[in-house]
């Protein structure tokens, strides 16, 4: 399968812990991997947001990403990106693809919003990775902002286009159907984010540490 | 050392970190054995900023010089096991979390989490199984939850291997990837979407049960062809069906008792549920006709299979009762405490009537418990409650050291019905006797062959006063919509044989309640106790109308229980 991953919010090479880097672009830079170790072909879309990054990078025969420089080459307020829309999609129909992917997967309604006008000539297949609720955010209390008005509109467009709708839990999936009523819940699924077991699993303890240092020389 | 580790992005204020600060603050100042607190994430400025607020809070900036409150800023995503696998309990106090990454990350590493009940996170951590979910946005539930793993190193062991078995493959990048890839696969075959079935305690348990599948099987000597959780307690519990019929099976694990959170600093490690000893107890009981036969047990691996046994709904609320007080005599009636064990532990509760400290009294009393359990029952029980008016002495020391872990309107009165209990008589010297410890309508079964049986003999042990007929009506009342101590107190006094019994069972009934509400404050659930608050409010006025009438009429006060 050729699928087009479009996450304009966030570089998933970007390191998870600083800034407002999190958890959830570490597990796109996972996922990828791990869909090419499956054996489809992988492209990532992003939005360049540091100046000495490349604009193009092949990671190999099935995977590679671009960074589109459209808007400022630094790290922004990705809600008030949505004044670059037409710019991102124009810049998005420009990339040499090799062929039409089978399944677009956006993430964040940004990217939903650009995916949705990309549909359906770049992809026969539109999944959307809701990545945070608009309504759910300002029903918690959080500061409103002037981006509000213009992210519901899109979160809905896109809420009742996308093919499927992927929430992480079942509790986003529970917020996601009452928030917005109207999502028809036959497109929801939950899959939650994934970790590597080689990596996060159980390291020995500080006795068997204490005896690892100490064969090595280390105090 | 104790270590609580939180990672996250430092200066995103969804993460909570002054919230993390707040209950480091307290967590410092209280009776706690010294921990360590390590704070990841962010880059250099930004962990310099965290020093900088950690430097404006006395009990906070001393720690720091001392090095026991380490700020990293951001490790490598790699090295972040290292740091995990080396926590006591990884800490989220989020504000709001759509996933929550490093509650998994942590858990895959075999590490339990505290974190706020917000968002994906409820999904993500079984409360009391893998960690503990607490109220957000407040720092004395978060503190109080935390300094449970610091007072008990056994509970990291038991929640971390629950952590460990729910998230391996629950979480597993490889599986995940492939659902992604059945999902793009149905939608371009024009296939209905599955939904993920909603994952909880019983998905942790079936890992539990698949791991020690080979055992079960072995003890049966038959292959398991299905099973049903009927789990009512930690102890993750089966139905297991063979070609052969039908079994009860208890995966018992090592792990603190719930008594522990009222534990004080240094009164730790060694209380800790022991496999064997409960599969010895079951055995032992199980001479009793109404106790249920054991088919095999492995005590290296807690494993104990018991005959299967039917619910037996149908019972009339008098039947009932009179069922359960047969089957508590049964039980009594299997252990006698000989004179000289006896009279030992008389002798340390006479020591502890005159004991000033309620410290000594408690750690003495707690002793002398656990030697006659050991020379009677040949085992060892962590933690026990054993005498009411010395639960009154653990209740009153906990409130006045942890005064801050509990909500102030019931530690107020808690203290108030402590103090009236302890001014009504001086300690009752009674020698305890065997017990069910968990007396309640759901335990009350049959077997196939219609005759009675009682289940769950998890808490069985030895008691001070009719604890048993106190647990019944505590527990009947739970599922009241209004407390009423004054029919609950009456119904004790009715069933009690001896003046001392119709006290003692008045004390277990308070000490239940307030108990109960300790506990869930000591995991972190700051809800108002509004039946427990009712409740102990009414009590000192229903105990005085219950006991002046009884001695009025100089005979037992005759209260239906069915009024």
């Amino acid at each position: 399968m050729r699928i087009l991953l479009l996450t304009l919010t966030d570089d998933p090479f970007d390191p998870a812990g600083v800034g407002r880097f999190g958890g959830s672009q570490a597990f796109f830079f996972d996922l990828s991997r791990q869909l090419v170790r499956l054996g489809h072909v992988v492209t990532i879309v992003t939005r360049l947001n540091d100046r000495v990054k490349p604009c193009f990078q092949s990671l190999g025969p099935n995977c590679c990403v671009h960074r589109i420089a459209v808007g400022p080459a630094a790290e922004v307020d990705h809600h008030s990106l949505n004044y670059l829309h037409e710019e991102l999609v124009t810049s998005i129909r420009a990339l040499p693809f090799e062929a039409r992917f089978d399944i677009l997967q956006t993430s964040n309604w940004l990217s939903g919003a650009v995916g949705l006008a990309l549909m359906p000539t770049i992809a026969d297949k539109h999944v959307h990775h809701v990545l945070s609720l608009g309504r759910a955010r300002l029903a918690v209390g959080e500061e409103p902002s002037a981006h509000d008005e213009a992210r519901d509109e899109w979160e809905c467009r896109i809420f009742a286009s996308a093919h499927a709708l992927v929430c992480v839990t079942a509790d986003e999936q529970r917020t996601l159907e009452r928030a917005y009523p109207d999502v028809a819940k036959g497109r929801v699924t939950i899959i939650p984010y994934g970790l590597d077991p080689d990596v996060f699993s159980p390291r020995p303890g500080d006795a068997y540490d204490y005896l690892r240092r100490s064969s090595n020389g280390f105090t | 050392m104790p270590t609580i580790t939180y990672v996250g992005r430092v200066t995103d204020s969804r993460k909570g970190l002054p919230i993390f600060l707040d209950a480091l603050e307290l967590l410092l100042s209280a009776d706690l054995p010294p921990f360590r607190a390590r704070i990841v994430g962010g880059g250099p400025a930004e962990a310099i900023a965290v020093e900088c607020a950690l430097s404006r809070t006395n009990g906070c900036s001393a720690s720091l010089r001392a090095g026991r409150i380490e700020v990293w800023s951001r490790v490598e995503r790699a090295a972040l096991p290292e740091l995990y696998s080396r926590s006591t309990v990884v800490c989220i106090p989020s504000l709001r979390e759509q996933f929550g990454m490093v509650a998994v990350e942590a858990m895959m590493c075999g590490t339990p989490v505290v974190a706020s009940r917000t968002g994906g996170l409820q999904d993500l951590i079984l409360h009391d199984l893998t960690g503990y979910l607490v109220d957000r946005l407040n720092p004395v539930a978060l503190a109080a939850a935390l300094a449970q793993f610091v007072r008990n190193p056994g509970l990291t062991v038991w929640m971390g291997r629950n952590a460990l078995l729910w998230s391996q493959k629950r979480f597993d990048l490889e599986l995940i990837a492939r659902r992604y890839v059945d999902l793009f696969e149905s939608l371009g075959r024009g296939l209905q979407i599955t939904c993920d079935k909603e994952y909880g305690p019983s998905q942790l348990r079936e890992r539990i049960i698949e791991a020690d599948r080979p055992s079960v099987e072995r003890l049966l000597g038959a292959p398991l062809t299905k099973w049903q959780d009927v789990s009512s307690s930690p102890t993750p519990s089966f139905v297991v069906r063979t070609e052969s019929g039908r079994y009860f099976v208890k995966l018992h694990q090592s792990r603190p008792p719930s008594l522990s959170c009222l534990a004080g600093a240094g009164n730790n490690a060694r209380h800790m549920y022991d496999p064997a000893d409960q599969i010895k107890l079951a055995r032992l009981l199980s001479s009793a006709s109404v106790v249920p036969r054991v088919i095999s047990s492995d005590n290296r691996d807690g494993i104990l299979i018991q005959e299967f046994l039917l619910d037996d709904p149908l019972l009339t609320e008098e039947q009932a009762v009179s069922r359960m007080l047969q089957a508590s005599a049964e039980i009594q009636s299997l252990v006698t405490v000989s004179e000289p064990a006896g009279e030992r532990f008389l002798s340390v509760l006479r020591s502890a009537a005159v004991a000033n400290k309620g410290d000594e009294v408690v750690a003495l009393v707690d002793e002398a418990a656990t030697e006659l359990s050991s020379i009677l029952l040949d085992i060892k029980p962590p933690l026990r409650q054993c005498h009411p008016q010395i639960e009154l002495v653990r209740i009153e020391n906990y409130l006045r050291k942890n005064s801050w872990a509990v909500r102030p309107e019931f530690a107020a009165r808690a203290k108030s019905v402590v103090r009236f209990l302890m001014s009504e008589r001086p300690l009752v010297c009674a020698v305890p006797r065997l017990q069910h410890g968990s007396m309640k309508r759901e335990h009350l079964m049959k077997r196939p062959n219609r005759s009675a049986a009682v289940c769950d003999l998890d808490h069985a042990g030895l008691y001070v006063g009719p604890h048993d007929i106190a647990h019944w009506f505590h527990d009947q009342h739970l599922r009241e919509k209004a407390p009423a101590p004054f029919r609950m107190l009456g119904q004790i006094h009715s069933l009690s044989l001896t003046d001392d019994d119709r006290f003692l069972g008045a004390v277990w009934l308070a000490v239940f309640p307030i108990f109960n509400a300790l506990w869930r404050f000591a995991r972190g659930d700051w809800s108002s106790p509004e039946w427990d608050m009712q409740f102990l409010t009414a009590y000192p006025e229903a105990f005085r109308k219950v006991f002046t009438q009884s001695r009025e009429s100089a005979d037992v006060l005759q209260c239906p229980l069915n009024t």
